[in-house]
């Protein structure tokens, strides 16, 4: 009992790892276990090492970053919200995010500056919602959630319009970019160093979160700030779920999903949840990359359409078997 | 000895309405007081700003002596506990995870929880008698069950002050005694004082040594259950005629009918 926490992770770690040398191999160019070993070592085939080093690693490593920080996003605001039907989009971040990409591929910017578009995008609407929940009042978690909805939903509409007046040369990565897409991943270590940031700051206020989870008033009488807490959730979990944005536009299901999946394995205090979430989204990411970009080869798909069909079903076979509520 | 809690000048209101005004009362180890009044009269206000979950509107509240608003709020939770209404819980949990929740407070924030702590939680739970029910999910218990366990989380928390919102709610009269009866004895083992909201005038009666009484509009009455439990005070206290009855054993008191 006492090391089933450690069991967990090892496991989570090891299932990481897998879909790593996965996302690694597979491709146009198939490498095998062997060749791989001589890269590592490098001793590989020059092609090999430049396929993985420069392509598949960057990609892979990319998408682990990724879906570890919608998973993690998606746990601090299911807390943040006492909601289990939050995700890291809930509050309109991926919105924001989305308008000003859209207007910024409209206006024909690339590179560096539709990252940046991105950045800014979510950050407005970070400020907009926590500004107008905030307003005069309580900071309830239902004003902040009815807030965020409405203005994810008039993003929304905005990217609707977005899309209708776009030139038709433009649509084809407007929509990629709207469903997710982790092709244009060149560097990586922005994404890793905020997930570790977040992961380090969450582990700090996990237990808080399981207090939390029962009630405000709880939390208050077990000696928790509440107010304060909540506020520092808001802004890590927008701030990962807009570095995930940024990175690879908005990926559905990763941040809904996997919460869920560990809570339904029996995993419910954030001491461990927050961690087994980085771990299983990231790979669950880096395999719906990997199957993105092989299953049509070599076309690829957004890779959102491929988080749903494999979360989708899993997801309800897990709930249908453990036969409680999520 | 200094009171455990004591307040002076207290008044507090709540969306216009005064709870209390200029009240003062204070609280010794051991005692066990019963807040009653009418429905929306303040008593759930009047219970967490005696707790500091809420600012009194004017006036002073302190524990020990010591200003409630001079103490940190991790410290304040070792000192006093809550039992709320009514709770929910969106997410899945289990029973033991659930009483966990009570040591909170005395675990520093990169400390799991001790052997020690496991253990108070394990006697908090066979205390209520929910032992059995350890590795449960918490939304498969039933109502009686839940109550429990939140009763159980209250014990492992091990405050001095037990602030008690309504404790016998949505327990069968078995369990309602039975919940009184712990709560007594933990009172007395502990040298514990308990301030409970109750509806129940007999319960209130029998397990009560001190009431306070909510008149609305900011009339109060503290004091010892024997002199304030009159017919006229609980007549005026629920508006409406309550008869005094006398058993062998006990007074019971009941609404005449008219």
């Amino acid at each position: 009992m006492a090391h089933r926490p450690l069991i967990i992770l090892l496991a989570l770690s090891l299932m990481a790892l897998v879909a790593l040398f996965l996302a690694l191999s597979v491709g146009s160019v198939a490498i095998s276990a062997n060749d791989f070993l001589a890269v590592i070592l490098g001793r590989g085939d020059p092609l090999h090492d430049q396929i993985i080093t420069e392509l598949r690693l960057p990609r892979a490593l990319g998408a682990f970053t990724c879906g570890g920080l919608l998973a993690l996003a998606g746990v601090l605001m299911q807390a943040l919200l006492r909601n289990p039907l939050a995700d890291p989009y809930i509050l309109g971040i991926s919105g924001g995010a989305a308008v000003a990409t859209l207007i910024a591929i409209t206006l024909g910017v690339s590179g560096i500056l539709l990252t940046g578009s991105a950045v800014f995008g979510a950050l407005l609407s970070m400020m907009l919602v926590f500004g107008l929940a905030h307003g005069q009042g309580s900071w309830t978690p239902t004003r902040l959630l009815l807030t965020g909805v409405v203005v994810a939903a008039g993003w929304g509409a905005v990217i609707s319009f977005l899309l209708a007046i776009a030139p038709q040369k433009n649509l084809h990565s407007m929509l990629f970019w709207l469903m997710g897409d982790l092709s244009y991943v060149k560097t990586y270590w922005p994404g890793i160093m905020s997930l570790a940031f977040g992961l380090g700051v969450s582990l700090i206020i996990s237990r808080h979160l399981n207090v939390l989870l029962h009630g405000d008033l709880q939390a208050s009488a077990l000696g928790i700030n509440v107010a304060r807490l909540r506020i520092s959730l808001y802004f890590v979990a927008s701030l990962l779920t807009a570095t995930a944005v940024t990175i690879a536009g908005s990926i559905g299901f990763i941040g809904l999903i996997v919460p869920h999946l560990l809570r339904l394995l029996g995993i419910n205090d954030h001491r461990l949840l927050l961690p087994s979430a980085v771990l299983l989204g990231g790979a669950l990411l880096v395999v719906a990359d990997t199957a993105s970009r092989v299953i049509i080869a070599p076309q690829q798909l957004p890779v959102g359409v491929i988080t749903a069909m494999l979360g989708v079903p899993v997801f309800l076979f897990l709930m249908q078997r453990s036969g409680r509520h999520p | 000895m200094t009171a455990l809690l004591a307040t002076e000048a207290l008044s507090v209101s709540i969306a216009g309405k005064n709870v209390c005004e200029q009240l003062a009362f204070s609280v010794n180890r051991g005692e066990r007081w019963g807040i009653l009044g009418v429905n929306g009269v303040g008593k759930t206000t009047l219970l967490h700003t005696l707790g500091g979950l809420r600012s009194p509107n004017q006036g002073s509240i302190t524990y020990r002596g010591e200003n409630i608003t001079a103490i940190p709020a991790p410290r304040l939770a070792q000192q006093r506990g809550f039992l709320f209404q009514d709770f929910n819980d969106p997410f899945p949990s289990t029973v033991m995870e659930t009483v966990l929740i009570g040591r909170h407070p005395h675990i520093k924030s990169w400390q799991w929880e001790s052997a020690d702590d496991v253990d108070i939680a394990n006697a908090a739970l066979a205390e209520v008698g929910l032992s059995d029910l350890a590795h449960r999910v918490v939304s498969t218990l039933s109502g009686g069950e839940r109550r429990r366990l939140a009763l159980a989380s209250l014990l492992a928390q091990q405050p001095a002050l037990f602030f008690l919102d309504e404790p016998t709610n949505h327990l069968d009269l078995q369990y309602q005694i039975q919940m009184m009866q712990l709560l007594t004895e933990r009172a007395r083992r502990e040298d514990a004082a308990l301030i409970m909201i109750l509806h129940d005038i007999n319960l209130a009666s029998r397990f009560c040594d001190h009431v306070l009484m909510l008149f609305g509009e900011g009339k109060t009455a503290a004091g010892a259950t024997e002199t304030l439990f009159t017919e006229s005070t609980l007549s005026e206290l629920y508006r409406y005629p309550v008869q005094r009855v006398d058993s062998q054993q006990q007074r019971l008191f009941i609404p005449k009918i008219r």
